[in-house]
């Protein structure tokens, strides 16, 4: 901690900028001046005030890096590893290759968000190989948690706010901001595009604004290239991963506060298993954006006025859904994963596996998944498979007849006070039991399933009836585009992916296509991991469509609890009860044309009768019939309930 | 003195010399004048001839005979490298006959060179594209002025001074040049030539210094009517002088050296001196929008230009009046500046149509739009510029150099900015980039041991005592003028203004160099040609705001340019050569290491395009002073606007609807005579 560090900088000034200065540049810019002009003609506030107000916004999100601090975090995050038993693996020769390209323009890093982890990951990598450390986007409630929300300041973090409506100054300060920190620092800048943690561990549709704002000084030719870098970082276990499920059913989010924090520390002297860390290749914007973008009406203007126009603000789109397919490319599948997979097919098929069963299983598996271009870091499954039972020990077991099984979740009492801040419909304790564990072992099986859905749609079309291929390719788009919000995709490849998955169906002997015409064959493993991937996904989408169609009209607030409570009823996927996916599905619906959103006081759903019924159709005539027992009846899940003894 | 007056005065010793090596020539002229005797006393006859001064031009009818007919120059001036030491020959600079002892290191650095190769001038090329001019047109405009065919008149003059026409030149393959030159002495030569040219279907391409860099002199490929090159060289008298309103009419082919020669020695100066200046003419000037270093005091070219007459092929264009300003617009002599030659030829601005000229006098008119203005810019493409009535100054008592040196590029323009926002520019002020720095030390010349001495303690001061890094820091460089008060009051007030930003005085000498650099460095293209170095340059103007950026990322552009194209040895350098109130022009120099081949020209194009982009992108203009000619019209329209497009198209269909002047520059080869080149839609 005491060697002497010159890191690697994005960029070389004659004269550096301090995390002061910075705040210095923003607030006697060219910009913000025209801004208070402005606001002060228009609302008759004096322009000493204003600048003021812009002050305590600067002051309020700016990072105030210090190297003595940098330091001691340092130690702190690996002795919390160590606590942790965590292992990081990073794919080194990327970090270095982009390393020794640094220097000549700024950088952005776009990590996957999944965890609070996250935020130290990159931020810890970067000190390990001695590139200057990122200044880090982070959510304002960070900011007032006590010491910690400083210490992540000092490290490089700078805080925004969760929405910039209302608050014009504040928009305008945060806008100049982040021009400054990516065209006037040394130190690249990293953000989470998906704009939060995903809940379901799957890629999230990006957010633009925080892109856009870090895009502006390329667009005014402030420099001369932007490098951005996806990144996937993947988890064997999530600390969240508890939480997110609670979440999944309705159970608020607790507040982040630092005695929070301290209360978790205990839960981290655990096994949390290894953390990959795959940074992907560097994506040059100019490349990316060829020379096309040169002359616009903006460039006209002061270079601090100039704004994105639409054509730019299209581009930015693109480049965004692009960086989130490549950090998706760059998933690292872990025994996690391949785990999660197998027996969640067991415990959908009630048949569950021992583990030389398993062990095969999971052989077969990694071929497949490798056949479908996945990058699957496996060595020695045995050993793995020992490592990640210790790692997820609450979760799944294997009993004394040596076969694999989930373990339900303790009952446990909901307290009316949280029984107020339910989100959703109220949950009896036996579902809870059961869903929980289900849910979180979902999530393990979600960052694979980006791999799995395209050959799976199309085999569930195809499994329907035999069917040629333009009529296989307009209804595989249909259920692409309903799924969008649960599935990310980008609509320009997926002619390449559609021939690549009926490729690999046909090769993978689960159809056969003979003059155009294609079928399924007689059931294979194949197509039962496929029909147990999507089962819950176009479940929900099939119970969202039937509860629409019968209130013809309802708050979204409504139809989350309506579709929770039906799921209940039903034998349908316990995943199904997911908050997240149905409202994901009734976006997907309402983007169709099936659904007519309206935003007022609250977001309001209304039915288009011939559309939610072709959707609802189509959705339906491919549903795998398959019902999940629960509780008891499932011989996959290992009971808890019995109170253990307690000495 | 400015190095250009020390030029000038050392040509003048010269000049008779020359004259007499050329006699031959000069009876030529005089046979010639008696055919088109009774013109020139037409012409003349209703202008005050007591007035006319006739000017001795410095540079012969055969200019083959005293500048190098493959380069930049004159025939004596060239940088050698001899006994591993390099030299500049000739006495007519400061560099000149001196040693240079640091200039091979620099080189080194850059490029790996081989300094043993000994250099000679290639040989005069002895065969030539024919002559296609009919032989009754000739005989018709022998009648009027001296006409050639010779092939070396022709080739020389089929050309500007880019790398692709260096080249060309070099290697004798044009894809066209002139069928004929002709020589008019008067304005009224000028219309006759424009009328038989309307008559006969021939081309004109008007002629100056022929120091274009933008290709607006070449002929163009796919032009089937003969092409007559009009050299307006022979009509260089000065009118008329009036010292008591400052202006002097004078004929639009004038040399700047002649011009400035002849004020000087009258004690009055233009003070208009591009870096061209000893070469190019007036009626160039006005034609491509010039810009001189001293603007700051007496102005641009259009700032300069009171008056002008513009021959047309549908009659001349002149306001008729004399008045410093109008408000009368658009100002029709500004549509020839610049018009590139493709309107007509400017003593008044002589067009197919006629001869544009305003019919007053008077310091300023409210009566637009400024014809006079369409003229200022046209590039020949409307008309000839025959005649220009010019603002002209009292010589100032007192010239000083001065330079400041900075920490770094930042600092310099930082300074730059500052002086320009209080207007406390003098006549000249240049900041110039740490590689140009170097290459100016690089020139410097063997001293006295006294020399050394004090450059030592200097070099000890900047860089040691103020810590300044010498692979980062700039100079920028002044020309002061005016009484001594005035220069000595100015020099005080920069001096303050660069210590706000880190600046130090550098001494006159280091300013001196910096403008002898001005002069020399096109020289310097020949010989880096000799040793497989690829060199030219490129300007730009630019808002303040967006001048760091700008340099920044078209440095970088070419850099990438260059490593994409695996060429390691290069140099890519800037210096910030005038200033504005809104903003500045850029000038870029490039070289790179590779032979001479139509391979390496393209390849140099190719980068300078894409420079180019990188600084439209970056929002500079297509260019400061150098003009659009043929090289960029790529981005004419993208800076005019279509309507500006079409306004220009619309001006040649009003002045020279048979496209006499069809050089094709600018969006001038879209002009079809129907329909202003824009294609029906139905």
């Amino acid at each position: 901690m005491s060697r002497s560090w010159e890191p690697t900088k994005t960029l070389h000034f004659e004269k550096p900028c301090s995390p002061q200065d910075l705040k210095n540049v923003v607030a006697n810019s060219v910009y913000i001046d025209a801004i208070i002009e402005a606001e002060s003609n228009e609302s008759g506030v004096s322009k000493e005030k204003l600048k003021k107000e812009i002050w305590e916004y600067l002051d309020e999100m700016a990072m105030d890096k210090k190297m003595h601090v940098v330091r001691w975090m340092g130690v702190v995050f690996l002795k919390i590893c160590f606590m942790m038993k965590i292992g990081v693996f990073v794919n080194e020769s990327a970090v270095l290759k982009l390393k020794s390209t640094m220097g000549m323009n700024p950088v952005l890093f776009l990590p996957t968000h999944r965890s609070y982890a996250d935020f130290c990951l990159m931020t810890y990598l970067c000190y390990h190989y001695d590139i200057d450390l990122p200044a880090v986007a982070a959510g304002m409630d960070f900011a007032s948690m006590a010491v910690v929300g400083q210490s992540m300041r000092e490290t490089g973090a700078f805080y925004i706010r969760r929405t910039l409506a209302g608050a014009p100054l504040y928009a305008a300060a945060l806008r100049r901001y982040v021009r400054a920190l990516v065209a006037s620092y040394h130190a690249p800048v990293e953000f989470f595009l998906e704009g939060t943690r995903s809940r379901s561990n799957k890629s999230l549709p990006p957010k633009y604004g925080m892109l856009s704002m870090s895009l502006a000084p390329y667009f005014s030719r402030e420099c001369t290239d932007v490098t951005l870098v996806p990144v996937n970082i993947s988890y064997d276990r999530i600390m969240e991963q508890k939480l997110f499920a609670y979440e999944h059913l309705g159970v608020p989010k607790p507040k982040e506060s630092t005695g929070g924090l301290i209360k978790s520390l205990h839960k981290l002297n655990d096994h949390y298993g290894n953390i990959y860390v795959n940074v992907g290749d560097p994506i040059s914007l100019k490349e990316y954006l060829g020379d096309q973008d040169g002359l616009t009406k903006e460039m006209l203007k002061p270079t601090e006025l100039q704004q994105i126009t639409k054509e730019q603000m299209t581009r930015i789109q693109d480049v965004a859904n692009y960086v989130i397919t490549q950090q998706q490319k760059c998933t690292v599948v872990t025994i996690s994963n391949l785990v999660a997979v197998v027996l969640m097919e067991s415990l959908v098929r009630n048949e569950p596996l021992e583990l030389a069963q398993v062990l095969v299983k999971l052989d077969w598996l990694i071929q497949v998944l490798r056949n479908l271009g996945a990058t699957v870091f496996e060595n020695d499954l045995k050993n793995n498979m020992e490592r990640i039972l210790v790692v997820h020990k609450n979760l799944i077991r294997i009993d004394r007849d040596n076969k694999l099984k989930l373990v339900s979740s303790a009952l446990m009492d909901v307290s009316p006070d949280v029984q107020n801040k339910m989100k959703g419909h109220l949950l009896k304790a036996e579902t809870m039991v059961n869903a929980l564990p289900i849910i979180e072992l979902q999530l393990y099986m979600n960052p694979v399933l980006h791999y799995l859905l395209p050959p799976a749609l199309i085999y569930l079309i195809v499994r329907r009836r035999p069917v040629y291929r333009e009529e296989l390719l307009a209804e595989y788009r249909q259920i692409r585009r309903l799924l969008k919000y649960e599935f990310f995709y980008m609509e320009e490849s997926e002619d390449r992916v559609f021939s690549s998955s009926v490729q690999f169906l046909v090769k993978g002997e689960a159809l056969r296509e003979g003059a155009g015409l294609l079928e399924a064959t007689v059931p294979t493993a194949l197509g039962d991991l496929l029909q147990s991937a999507t089962l819950s996904s176009l479940h929900t989408m099939r119970i969202c469509a039937e509860h629409m169609m019968k209130v013809v009209k309802c708050p979204e607030s409504q139809a989350l609890k309506r579709v929770q409570a039906l799921v209940e009823e039903s034998r349908a996927h316990p995943y199904c009860l997911s908050l997240d996916a149905i409202s994901r599905c009734l976006r997907g619906l309402s983007d169709e044309g099936a659904l007519i959103r309206s935003r007022g006081k609250q977001v309001t759903y209304e039915v288009v009768g011939n559309k939610m019924e072709e959707c609802h159709r189509l959705v339906t005539s491919i549903l795998p019939n398959i019902n999940i027992e629960c509780g008891t009846n499932n011989s996959v899940i290992l009971n808890q309930d019995t109170p253990k003894s307690k000495l | 003195m400015s190095p250009g007056s020390v030029a000038s005065a050392k040509n003048m010793s010269e000049n008779t010399e020359e004259q007499n090596k050329v006699k031959d020539n000069l009876v030529f002229n005089d046979k010639i004048n008696t055919f088109s005797e009774q013109r020139e006393i037409k012409s003349v006859e209703n202008k005050d001839i007591d007035t006319v001064i006739k000017v001795k031009s410095a540079i012969p009818r055969r200019r083959q005979d005293l500048l190098k007919w493959y380069g930049w120059g004159y025939q004596d001036s060239t940088f050698k490298i001899s006994d591993g030491v390099a030299i500049f020959t000739g006495n007519r600079y400061l560099l000149g006959g001196k040693k240079l002892p640091h200039a091979l290191q620099w080189i080194k650095e850059y490029f790996n060179v081989d300094i043993t190769k000994v250099m000679v001038p290639p040989p005069q090329p002895t065969s030539f594209q024919e002559s296609k001019l009919p032989v009754n047109i000739k005989e018709e405009l022998e009648k009027i002025a001296p006409v050639s065919t010779d092939g070396m008149d022709r080739l020389i003059r089929a050309h500007g001074q880019t790398l692709k026409d260096v080249y060309c030149l070099r290697k004798n393959n044009f894809q066209k040049i002139p069928d004929a030159v002709i020589w008019p002495e008067t304005h009224q030569q000028v219309e006759d030539i424009v009328k038989c040219a309307s008559k006969h279907q021939f081309v004109i391409i008007p002629f100056g210094g022929g120091t274009s860099v933008s290709g607006s002199v070449t002929c163009p490929a796919n032009e089937e009517r003969p092409i007559l090159l009009l050299d307006t060289t022979a009509m260089n008298a000065i009118l008329w002088l009036d010292k008591e309103q400052l202006l002097a009419r004078v004929q639009a082919g004038i040399l700047g050296q002649d011009l400035e020669r002849e004020l000087r020695s009258r004690g009055f100066t233009v003070g208009h001196e591009p870096d061209s200046f000893e070469f190019s003419t007036l009626g160039g000037w006005v034609a491509t929008r010039a810009s001189g270093m001293k603007k700051n005091t007496y102005g641009n070219i259009e700032d300069l230009v009171v008056q002008t007459k513009i021959v047309t092929p549908k009659g001349v264009i002149e306001r008729n009046c004399r008045v410093p300003r109008i408000s009368c617009g658009p100002d029709w002599e500004h549509v020839v500046l610049g018009s590139e030659g493709c309107l007509g030829v400017v003593t008044e601005i002589v067009t197919p149509k006629g001869v544009i000229e305003r019919n007053c006098r008077v310091p300023r008119i409210s009566c637009g739009p400024d014809w006079e203005h369409v003229v200022l810019g046209s590039e020949g493409c409307l008309g000839v510029v025959t005649e220009v009535t010019l603002k002209i100054r009292p010589l100032p008592p007192c010239v000083r150099y001065g330079s400041l040196v900075f920490p770094d590029w930042e600092a310099g323009f930082h300074f730059e900015r500052e002086v320009a926002r209080q207007r406390a520019q003098p006549s000249s002020i240049r900041l110039m980039d740490n590689e140009q720095f170097r290459m100016g030390h690089a020139l410097k010349v063997e001293q006295s041991w006294g020399g050394v001495v004090l450059d030592g303690l200097k070099k000890f001061y900047i860089t040691r005592i103020k810590g300044f890094d010498p692979l980062k820091m700039c100079v920028v460089t002044l020309l002061m003028e005016g009484s001594s008060e005035h220069v000595a009051r100015s020099e005080k007030r920069l001096n303050a203004i660069a210590a706000e930003y880190g600046g130090v005085p550098g001494g006159a000498r280091n300013g001196e160099i910096g403008y002898t650099l001005t002069f020399v460095i096109a020289y310097i293209r020949d010989l880096a040609l000799d040793y497989d170095i690829v060199a030219e340059s490129f300007e730009t103007s630019v808002s303040w705001e967006r001048t760091l950026a700008l340099c920044r990322n078209t440095k970088e552009r070419v850099r990438r340019e260059c490593r994409d194209r695996n060429i390691k040895e290069h140099i890519i350098s800037c210096r910030l050569t005038q200033t504005y109130d809104a903003g500045c022009c850029i000038y870029f120099y490039f070289a790179f290491k590779t032979d001479l081949s139509a391979d390496s020209v393209r390849v140099y194009e190719d980068i300078e395009e894409a420079a180019r982009d990188e600084i439209i992108a970056n929002g500079g203009s297509i260019s400061h002073h150098h003009g659009v000619g043929k090289l960029r019209k790529k981005w004419y329209t993208q800076t005019v606007s279509e309507p500006g497009r079409r306004l220009l198209l619309a001006t040649k269909q009003a002045l020279d609807p048979d496209n006499i002047f069809a050089l094709g520059n600018m969006a001038y080869d879209q002009y079809k005579a129907d329909g202003l080149g824009v294609r029906s839609k139905l």
